[in-house]
């Protein structure tokens, strides 16, 4: 018995000196986590793209009022729905945020215009439809404008091309406008403008010059700078016209995040740390 | 008589037990001690040296070969040969030295292909100009040796930078030709060249065309962050026309988003309230948001 008691006791000195050796090792990471857990940049990432998923929908929603012109019961209706709905169906683009380090991966904009669009059959009226339809096709013709443009330029750079060629190849990309192209406009990138596409309106040499693209794009990253998502405080209900989403639908907060003074109700006294806003915002 | 023992057949278990049995007592003290010793390796060979590991983040840094302290002057020295000089210089001309010749002749092509569709240029005077073009690379990757021969091979911060200095002086034009595309390019010998075999007609035809395509950018850029004050505002069509109207008229103020807000905000308030909501004119108080993520920047060149 005593023997065993030997064994005990030596498995219990090794296994110690063990802990002792390695738990120096494995201090440093389970403080590490500690102190991430503490200052999550997740969370950071999290709140602010539930803050611009939020602002965006508000945004949409005043369009929306501003263009069909709802009465009070469809607005209740418009207005619930986005407060139950959406984070749910939007999750996958705030966690998509959350993972990666790149906004420009990420298109909240137009998912949020999906979304609430999906919410409006029930409510509008044919006549309010109509309306409605007439302005996103408006939004759309904008932004294809800008995109096209922005592939003229490209070519231009790459083939060289004359002011007359550029407004040549405009109808030309117009035609072939296929809308991915503006989520890859959002993504960062461009699309590519294929040389067939461009040929029929080159010269000769600059046909012969051929369509050295790999070597003369060149992408990178840059940190920082202004961004122009809006944002909503996740403690303000979606409003429209003085009516807001009913009291009995619970916000969503993130708890560490509830104290932040952006996320203060709109009504309740300024934290002191705005006295020191250099930018205050100016009485009406 | 002795009744002969009855052979033993050990079990498993029973094996276990024979080891500790007091004959095996010396081996079992030999197996405790190694196994402490074993335990104890790491945390003595701790204090004495590092365990090597693949990944050691509390390594010292190896110091750069090319970095090295000059004991006497205690001023930090820095190591180069002509290799590393060549390879700094044409680094920054796009790579190397065949990338740079294939980047700056493609370049003088397409400006080439260009003036040929908006004024019209003979063969002869096309031919000349290349040659000139070609000349005048030639003439840089000269003066690129020349300088790197007299370039010092050891030397400190100060002189490095002070030789930097003079590498930029000579290959900044070049480079700027190279990126900036048609802004920079009548300093080049080629296009002065060039110019001195046109016409006054042609020379207008060139200024013209180049002045369009600066204004089709321009408007692009314009309509760029028109798009953008509409997402941060939440715009309708007629907002976003009536605010198109407004960035035509002062155009330069509104090729990016700062300066594009900031003409916003310094509107008199009653343009403002004519043209946004009560809301939209909130908005339009609060500065934009900053953001550390990271942006994609395409760079295409010519």
């Amino acid at each position: 018995m005593n023997r065993s008691r030997l064994i005990v006791l030596t498995l219990i000195t090794i296994a110690t000196i063990h802990t002792a050796v390695l738990g120096q090792v494995a201090a440093v990471p389970i403080r590490a986590i500690a102190v991430n857990a503490a200052n999550d940049p997740n969370l950071d990432r999290e709140h602010n793209a539930k803050r611009w998923v939020r602002g965006l929908i508000q945004n949409e929603l005043n369009t929306i009022q501003a263009v069909c012109g709802l009465s009070p019961e469809q607005i209740q209706k418009l207005v619930d729905i986005a407060e139950v709905q959406w984070r749910t169906k939007l999750l996958t683009a705030i966690r998509s945020y959350v993972e990666s380090n790149n906004r420009n991966n990420v298109d909240f904009e137009q998912r949020v215009e999906k979304l609430v669009n999906s919410w409006l059959d029930p409510i509008l009226t044919t006549e309010q439809r109509a309306k409605w339809d007439d302005e996103v096709s408006s939004r759309l013709e904008f932004r294809r404008r800008v995109v096209v443009g922005k592939m003229v330029m490209e070519s231009e750079k790459r083939h060289g091309l004359t002011s007359q060629q550029m407004k040549d190849l405009e109808p030309i990309l117009i035609d072939r406008w296929r809308d991915s192209w503006w989520a890859m406009y959002r993504s960062g990138s461009l699309p590519e403008t294929k040389y067939s596409w461009v040929s029929a309106i080159l010269s000769e040499a600059q046909q012969t010059n051929g369509n050295e693209r790999a070597a003369n794009r060149n992408e990178h990253y840059t940190s920082g700078g202004s961004h122009e998502l809006p944002s909503r405080p996740l403690s303000e209900r979606f409003e429209l016209n003085g009516i807001t989403s009913v009291e009995s639908i619970p916000l969503d907060k993130i708890k560490e995040q509830e104290n932040r003074p952006e996320d203060a109700p709109a009504n309740a006294d300024p934290a002191p740390a705005d006295k020191d806003d250099p930018n205050p915002a100016e009485p009406e | 008589m002795r009744t002969p023992e009855p052979i033993r057949v050990l079990t498993r278990k029973r094996r276990c037990q024979h080891f500790f049995e007091a004959k095996y007592c010396g081996l079992q003290a030999i197996a405790f001690f190694l196994l402490l010793a074993i335990s104890c390796t790491p945390s003595i060979a701790q204090d004495k040296a590092k365990i090597p590991r693949a990944i050691d983040r509390e390594r010292e840094a190896v110091e750069d070969p090319a970095e090295i302290d000059d004991k006497q002057g205690g001023d930090r020295l820095i190591e180069m040969d002509r290799g590393r000089w060549i390879d700094m210089v044409y680094g920054q001309l796009g790579g190397n030295e065949a990338t740079f010749d294939q980047t700056y002749r493609r370049r003088v092509r397409l400006a080439l292909n260009r003036i040929e569709l908006i004024c019209g240029i003979s063969e002869t005077l096309r031919e000349k100009v290349q040659a000139t073009a070609e000349l005048e690379s030639q003439r840089l990757k000269a003066d690129i040796l020349t300088l790197i021969n007299d370039a010092p091979l050891r030397l400190t911060q100060k002189q490095y930078s002070d030789f930097y200095q003079r590498i930029w002086k000579l290959i900044q034009p070049y480079q700027s030709r190279m990126n900036q595309g048609n802004n920079q390019e009548s300093e080049a010998l080629w296009r002065k060249v060039l110019t001195t075999q046109l016409d006054e007609k042609q020379q207008k035809q060139i200024t013209e065309d180049a002045a369009k395509r600066t204004a089709y950018r321009e408007e692009v850029q314009r309509l760029e962050t028109v798009l953008k004050i509409t997402r941060r505002l939440g715009l309708n069509r007629d907002q976003r026309n009536n605010l198109d109207k407004q960035s035509q008229t002062h155009p330069n103020n509104w090729q990016n988003l700062d300066m594009a807000w900031n003409t916003l905000q310094a509107l008199p308030d009653a343009e403002k309230r004519s043209w946004f909501t009560p809301f939209q004119l909130e908005q339009l108080k609060k500065p934009l948001e900053t953001t550390n993520d990271l942006q994609v920047v395409i760079v295409v060149e010519e």
